[in-house]
């Protein structure tokens, strides 16, 4: 039967346990699908793509597509592939990303424990920025960063993610910090910490799970935003999903390369994938249990 | 320290002006200026047409800022050019194709080029229809770069022959080759992907049933007893037709897809514009040889094209002499030549041998001549040349609405076209 | 500001420090007060404006009433849009919240490879949508994916042809859509269970609480906030969705998985109306705050009144 673990929580029986792991690795399974298919699709060759079945293991195994997508694809201005494109991305992903944080952090921290009146107003204001159909935005925001003088620049679209991914950063920080007790920010005002004291020394240290929240959120967002990536950046700026959709849509009068794009495809996606391994290491248990209970 | 640096300077400037002096024509050309250029020809052979005439300029001294994008038929390109124009920073070229190069000269951002127009005389050269939409008010704005034939049919010649059946020449007997077809276990039609390869069929269909002058009233003039006549009910009952020929769970694949299906011989026949070529060489097969080419039958002969062009805009950050040598070299007769080989197209100017062409291109040629005298040929409303975005988005709801609903009558069909377009139209004037 | 901060627990709180910490924190949301009021109240207006005149290729000023609205509703093709993304949302917002809330549930009972799992679970959210738009689309098409490879193992009679059928390609819509967010609203899910005091449940179990009633009657309710995050991200992807069904159905069969931010950008870009495109876009952000409003404001109105001083 149910036994006590090391945090003396009853957990289920070997059954329950079993079954657990049933469902999840059936889940697994699931997410895991469609990326069996770009994997195998990009190292087939095009004619075993077009006469051959989708879920049937290449023969011969070619790793040409994936060459071809990282140095000679062609993305528009050249056929260099994607991999001038990539520190484009990563050039301004990194600081829309930590400024964006930072904010919704701070944010986060006045809105539930600096509380003054208004600040639900300030909140509920500010959320209004996460239901904002980006399509018709485009030209206001072309306008005012044509009269700030950072239209076409990475500068610009640093600018542009910042501004919009505060919403949903001060959404989660908010949501987090909500939970953790008041007394908490009580005690260290007691013991003299200030405001931005008590954010760095009592705030921030038990703040890990939901700022890979933030960083996971901001980072998918950011590196594969297309729309904004686009429209504000030209030719060799271009971001690396600019480039990637580049390669994949073909006019209609083109031919189609899906090996390619496969690869283009996962290639776009690994820097995502390794903050997703790095940022998830952080969720673990424990790193709350003992500071809310400090 | 700061004498060094300014000796250093001043030797850097003393190197530079022997080297201008001294001059290779290379070197002294590439001050000549800069022309910027949005395109969504961004992969394959196009993309490579692209660095071609950039590696051409860049021959004559010219620099050429390649600005494409890709995606949804140009759509994020026309995004990026409202965009552009936003923040004060417009292209000094940008693909632009159909009514829309009128559309854009209202807004006064355009950029006449006459001068190449005169020097390189492209009334002469240009066909009539084709040079009268490069211009606005009688003032060049634009220049072509090639001509595509729309109303193609593409047969798989050795399957059409295991079913037993002959070529088409005229309805009828299209219908009786794809029924053999279809009792011989072959997909007879490959299409009905997304909207514009049904628009793609119902385009050729309309001007094999109606001929050119109902198509002209109908998606040139957009008269709307044109539009919901008796000729445009029968368009849609064939469009009905084609459709109950193809494979339903063709929906939604790419018009690649239907090509090589064709190719393959696991569907006999393909109506789509002559890019598809690139499909065929590529599934190593010959258009004209294994995959005959023919003009979409029916009662009437005609040349339903399809025309790309750039329209030279007033820019800032361009120089108007790149801009004209832009214009200019797209149309001399080597990138001509090179451009419509790589692309599928003809050459849309004279004076340029088609040998090395495909048979395809050479009778796409053929009958281009006899349509222009026969004053059969017509501007394609599939791809933006009739009509512009609001009109020909319009039509297109109504196709996709018709062959999507069997319930809808042809009659139907026709009658909400006349509508909505007119809606279209209205909205789009103002 | 900097000298009073390292310090912290050590000195007691001075009036001068007590007055810095009352207008410190508001300064601190100005920054991002402005950016909202410009970014997005400012573009909300001008929006508003645009759609009240008769802009078509760029926009322009002329005022032409509530013209662009009455051409919108006797648009066949808005209100498909219109009612796919009532479907497109509501399915969506609920099948995400009950996977991410189950798995999240599931990874939380100290499983081994949870690391590996949750990063299994999170990729599609990494992946660009322009290609799993179109992997999908292969293996949501009857006669290259699923359907096909059934059929050729002998179940000749399966039949999954959604994405061909007009009245049911919005559904494989949702079918890609939850599989490429799922895993986040897992994510989020675990890390507000991770912020759940462990003495709270101990002492439940200890009063004779079954797990699952833990559950049902603790940790659920506690997770609150997070449900409150989760809902309002998802419905901001939903009315955002675009990419995926470029790729995956083009809008088709026909026009019949076309939404409202399909709608704006065709319209407003490729048709060249764009004053249609922004009456779309007021409609639907009206819309989605009459929707939203009721559960922003219980949300709100429950944190003050549920503090308990």
């Amino acid at each position: 039967m149910a036994g006590p673990t090391e945090d003396g929580i009853q957990r289920g029986g070997p059954i329950a346990r079993l079954l657990i792991y049933g469902v999840l690795v059936l889940a697994a399974l699931y997410f895991l699908m469609p990326l069996y298919v770009m994997l195998i699709t990009s190292f087939k060759t095009l004619p075993q793509i077009s006469h051959g079945n989708l879920f049937s293991l290449p023969a011969p195994f070619s790793t040409g597509a994936w060459s071809s997508a990282w140095s000679n694809a062609c993305t528009g201005s050249d056929c260099t592939g994607l991999h001038r494109y990539f520190w484009n991305s990563v050039a301004f992903t990194v600081p829309a990303v930590a400024f964006s944080t930072l904010f919704g952090a701070i944010n986060g921290y006045v809105l539930t424990k600096w509380r003054f009146r208004g600040s639900e107003l300030v909140f509920g204001l500010l959320l209004g920025g996460t239901f904002v159909p980006f399509q018709m935005f485009l030209l206001p925001m072309a306008r005012v960063l044509g009269l700030i003088g950072l239209d076409n620049s990475l500068a610009g679209l640093t600018l542009v993610h910042t501004v919009y991914g505060i919403a949903f950063t001060t959404l989660f920080c908010r949501n987090y910090y909500v939970t953790i007790p008041d007394e908490l920010v009580k005690a260290a005002r007691i013991d003299g910490a200030g405001f931005i004291a008590t954010f760095r020394h009592v705030i921030l240290p038990i703040s890990t799970p939901i700022l890979m929240v933030c960083v996971i959120w901001q980072f998918t967002q950011i590196w594969n935003d297309f729309l904004f990536g686009v429209v504000f950046t030209s030719g060799s700026e271009h971001p690396i999903t600019v480039a990637l959709n580049n390669l994949v849509n073909t006019s209609s009068t083109g031919v189609k390369r899906y090996n390619v794009d496969m690869a283009g495809a996962i290639i776009t996606a690994l820097p995502t994938l390794v903050v997703y391994i790095v940022a998830g290491r952080y969720f673990m248990r424990g790193l709350t249990a003992g500071a809310v209970k400090g | 320290m700061r004498n060094r640096s300014i000796f250093r300077k001043s030797v850097t400037i003393g190197l530079s002006i022997a080297a201008m002096t001294a001059g290779s024509a290379a070197m002294a050309a590439q001050n000549k200026g800069t022309v910027s250029v949005l395109n969504w020809w961004t992969s394959g052979s196009e993309a490579k047409s692209m660095n071609v005439l950039q590696q051409m300029l860049a021959n004559e001294g010219y620099k050429m800022v390649n600005d494409a994008v890709s995606g949804g038929g140009g759509s994020n390109a026309r995004t990026v050019l409202k965009s552009r124009i936003q923040s004060n920073n417009l292209p000094g070229a940008a693909q632009i194709k159909g009514p829309e190069i009128q559309q854009w000269c209202t807004t006064g951002l355009t950029m006449n080029i006459d001068k190449v127009a005169k020097s390189q005389h492209w009334s002469k050269i240009l066909p009539g229809p084709v040079a009268k939409g490069m211009q606005c008010d009688g003032h060049y704005v634009a220049v072509p770069f090639n001509l595509h034939r729309i109303n193609w049919l593409w047969i798989n010649k050795s399957v059409l022959k295991k079913a037993g059946a002959k070529m088409p020449t005229d309805w009828d007997s299209l219908v009786a080759a794809l029924e053999k077809l279809k009792k011989a276990g072959i997909t007879p039609i490959a299409g009905g992907g997304d909207t514009w390869q049904v628009a793609t069929e119902f385009d050729a269909i309309a001007i094999a049933t109606g001929g050119a002058d109902f198509y002209r009233k109908a998606f040139v003039d957009l008269d709307p007893d044109a539009l919901s006549s008796d000729t445009m009910a029968k368009v849609f009952k064939r469009l009905r037709t084609i459709e109950q020929y193809e494979d339903p769970n063709g929906q939604g694949l790419s018009w690649n897809h239907d090509t090589g299906l064709v190719v393959q011989g696991k569907a006999g026949m393909q109506i789509m514009g002559d890019w598809a070529k690139g499909e065929i060489t590529n599934d190593n097969a010959t258009p004209g040889k294994q995959i005959a080419c023919m003009a979409f039958p029916g009662e009437h002969s005609g040349f339903v094209y399809n025309t790309d062009s750039f329209e030279m805009f007033k820019s800032a950050h361009s120089d108007k002499s790149a801009q004209y040598a832009f214009a200019r070299t797209a149309l001399s007769p080597k990138f001509q030549r090179k451009f419509n080989m790589a692309k599928g197209s003809i050459p849309v100017r004279e004076g340029v041998s088609l040998k090395g062409f495909d048979a395809c291109a050479k009778q796409s040629k053929k009958d281009f001549t006899a349509a222009e005298k026969n004053n059969a040929l017509v501007p394609s409303f599939s791809q933006d040349m009739a009509e512009n975005g609001a009109v020909k988005g319009a039509i297109f709801d109504v196709i996709a609405k018709f062959y999507n609903n069997k319930n809808m009558s042809p009659e139907d069909a026709a009658k909400e076209m006349a509508s909505q377009a007119k809606q279209a139209k209205m909205m789009s004037q103002t | 500001m900097a000298e009073s901060s390292p310090r912290a627990g050590k000195i007691a709180a001075t009036p001068w420090r007590r007055r810095l910490d009352r207008w410190l924190p508001k300064v601190s949301l100005v920054p991002s007060g402005l950016a909202s009021l410009i970014f997005v109240y400012g573009f909300i207006a001008w929006t508003i404006w645009l759609s009240l005149t008769n802009s078509t290729l760029l926009p322009t000023n002329n005022f032409a009433g509530l013209r662009q609205y009455k051409v919108l509703f006797q648009l066949d093709i808005w209100w498909v849009s219109v009612a796919n993304l009532a479907i497109f949302g509501i399915l969506y917002v609920a099948i995400c919240l009950a996977i991410g809330l189950f798995l999240a549930i599931m990874l939380d009972q100290k499983i081994r490879a949870e690391g590996w799992l949750r990063t299994i679970y999170l990729y599609p959210l990494a992946l660009s949508l322009v290609v799993t738009g179109v992997v999908w689309k292969w293996l949501l098409n009857p006669s290259l994916g699923l359907q096909h490879f059934v059929q050729s193992l002998g179940w000749t009679g399966f039949s999954f042809d959604w994405l061909i059928n007009p009245h049911m390609a919005i559904y494989t819509v949702v079918i890609a859509a939850v599989w490429q967010a799922s895993g986040f609203v897992t994510a989020l899910f675990l890390a507000g269970l991770r912020g759940i005091d462990s003495s709270i449940i101990k002492a439940a179990q200890i009063d004779g609480a079954s797990l699952p009633r833990v559950y049902l009657s603790i940790i659920i309710p506690s997770l609150r906030p997070v449900f409150f995050s989760a809902i309002i991200l998802l419905v901001s992807l939903a009315i955002k969705s675009f990419d995926l069904v470029i790729a995956l159905t083009n809008g088709g069969p026909g026009y019949s998985t076309w939404l409202p931010a399909i709608f704006m950008y065709d319209f407003g870009f490729n048709r060249g109306q764009i004053g249609l495109g922004a009456a779309a876009a007021t409609l639907m952000m009206a819309a989605v705050a009459l929707a939203m409003l009721p559960m922003l404001i219980a949300e709100l109105k429950e944190r003050r009144d549920g503090r308990s001083h």
